[in-house]
């Protein structure tokens, strides 16, 4: 990172440097309430968290609405996060939980609707639902416990040693937790991918 | 095969561009800032809230028409955050819902009206403590929900308090069912009915806690909503519905041994049914009110029995010893007393149990 000590600096100098430094900087100075430096952690990560948001929800207006809660959760939680330098996972846990209960809020409703007005699921039809769709629906039924460190690894392709600083636990237990939700999801027979198999 | 599944959804991608960044941001900074600026002032903010909250329901549209009212979502927010420093005498707000029936709400209470299908209404309750006053006889469904908690109205007026632990459902008058959804053996929720409340009962429901009633599933559109039909059973041993129903219509008749006498046969006849320890209670209730101070024990100590970390069985045990007590019965009373205690020693009936206590000579 460039000193900052020399001549003063203009407006575009400050974000050229904010630009150049590394995450645990700029959630340092973040934390110590630094406005620009959580701006850029934004512009650095928001498309990437409204990918794996996109990747678990499919497209939709919600994309947006959790994208703004998960960096508002993140401004006021930023000082419990553990590693600096692994801000992106963390954001996108932070993510992950948001969408998951946004499904689930969806999924009571529509349970309650179709207990007293006989509403019936949107695709009844297995062939009607994408095989995506479906793992998205086995993957609200999962404890977060399992689907975090799975979806950070097989989805959003985070490396295991990664995933296992961002949830907190041993690389052991983050393996342990991945190949039981593998199998939980390989044996679930409402996913219409594993029986067939 | 999973990994076809998997590799379709790493695959997906959001329509992510710099106008729709720039506009969460946006967002985010502005939302960011209201909160930054609320925190010195809270309390001044919650005198504005709540003023706000008044202004906003003075000018509801009570004469809209029922779609133009609940067709988009709503949200009220009357008052401030439990956490925020209290203010003496904070006023309620009362919403008028385009059928006629009024939601006031309490203690920072927030609800949001939803538009689930034609006139049916539909209200999320966040927090706080709101007083429902449903309007009968109207051919739709009115359903409360906090948390994974329903409650279901067939006219009636009741309270809901919901708080980070728990979901306290109080009935004033009339009939609701409270319903849970939880995970069936399927892809989707099922919604459980937990409990059909009337005039003078409440319900805590710890939210953390699973459904008492997963195992006994019924998915079967508008159950709840015809409970009384005519019970024309002709064989020997009527069904819980039909039973419910004879329920229902005696204690419209103020026939409370009628009453009685269908929801022990529910509670004798019925154990397997998940409304059999609902109807346990009741028949408690039933007994003691006629007098029947020993049976009522009974009852109350058989729901406590029939499911112990159940919903009622804090109640059904305070129920029993108070119960007792009333029988003359001062053994059994202590005895159910000092279960009681024992079990909850910091519950809601303690006070008054420590009281009975005291009085057994």
């Amino acid at each position: 990172m460039p000193s900052s000590a020399s001549i003063p600096a203009s407006a575009g100098d400050a974000r050229l440097r904010l630009q150049a430094a590394d995450d645990a900087v700029l959630v340092s100075r973040a934390r110590g309430g630094d406005r620009a430096a959580f701006r850029e952690l934004y512009l650095r990560h928001a498309r990437y968290v409204a990918g794996a948001i996109a990747r678990w929800l499919g497209q939709g207006a919600d994309t947006d609405d959790i994208v703004q809660d998960t960096f508002i959760r993140a401004a006021e939680r930023l000082g419990t996060l553990r590693s600096p330098d692994h801000v992106r996972p963390w954001l996108v846990t932070i993510a992950i939980r948001l969408t998951h209960s946004r499904l689930v809020r969806e999924r009571r409703r529509t349970a309650l609707l179709r207990f007293f007005v006989a509403v019936q699921p949107t695709s009844s039809n297995p062939r009607d639902r994408e095989p995506a769709d479906d793992l998205s629906a086995a993957l609200v039924r999962m404890p977060e416990g399992l689907r975090v460190p799975w979806m950070l690894h097989r989805i959003e392709g985070e490396k295991l040693e990664d995933v296992a600083v961002t949830c907190g636990v041993s690389l052991a237990t983050v393996k342990r937790r991945i190949a039981q939700c593998e199998r939980r999801l390989e044996c679930s027979g409402d996913l219409g991918i594993g029986g067939a198999s | 095969m999973i990994d076809d599944a998997v590799r379709a959804m790493a695959e997906r991608e959001a329509a992510w561009d710099p106008l729709r960044e720039r506009r969460v941001l946006g967002r985010i900074e502005g939302e960011l800032d209201r909160r930054a600026a609320s925190r010195p002032r809270r309390w001044i903010a919650a005198g504005v809230a709540a003023a706000a909250a008044v202004a906003m329901v003075a000018m509801w549209p009570q004469s809209e028409p029922a779609a133009d009212t609940m067709g988009l979502a709503a949200i009220v927010e009357p008052a401030p955050a439990a956490s925020w420093p209290a203010i003496p005498s904070m006023p309620a707000a009362a919403v008028a819902l385009a059928d006629g029936s009024t939601a006031t709400l309490h203690d920072g209470a927030r609800i949001e009206l939803g538009a689930p299908a034609g006139d049916d209404i539909l209200i999320e309750q966040s927090v706080g403590r709101v007083h429902y006053d449903v309007r009968s006889g109207l051919p739709r469904t009115f359903t409360v929900v906090a948390d994974d908690v329903q409650v279901v109205v067939l006219g009636t007026a009741f309270w809901v308090t919901r708080d980070d632990a728990s979901v306290r459902v109080t009935v004033e008058h009339g009939r609701v069912a409270v319903m849970r959804t939880a995970d069936g053996e399927g892809p989707e929720p099922v919604a459980v009915l937990v409990a059909e409340l009337g005039a003078g009962d409440e319900l805590r429901v710890g939210v953390d806690e699973p459904p008492a009633t997963v195992a006994a599933v019924s998915t079967k559109p508008r159950e709840i909503k015809s409970p009384r039909k005519s019970p024309t059973a002709t064989d020997d041993r009527r069904s819980v519905d039909e039973l419910l129903a004879v329920v229902d219509d005696a204690r419209g008749r103020a026939d409370l041994a009628a009453a009685a006498a269908a929801l022990r046969e529910i509670v004798d006849h019925h154990r397997d049914d998940p409304r059999a320890y609902g109807s346990a209670f009741q028949l408690g209730k039933i007994e003691r009110s006629r007098g029947r101070h020993a049976a009522a024990a009974r009852a109350f100590a058989g729901a406590a029995k029939r499911s112990p970390s159940g919903a009622l069985s804090e109640d059904a045990r305070a129920e029993a010893a108070i119960s007792w007590f009333d029988a003359g019965d001062h053994d059994a009373a202590r005895r159910a007393g000092e279960d009681y205690l024992a079990r909850h020693p910091a519950g809601t009936h303690e006070a008054r149990l420590q009281r009975m206590l005291q009085r057994i000579p």
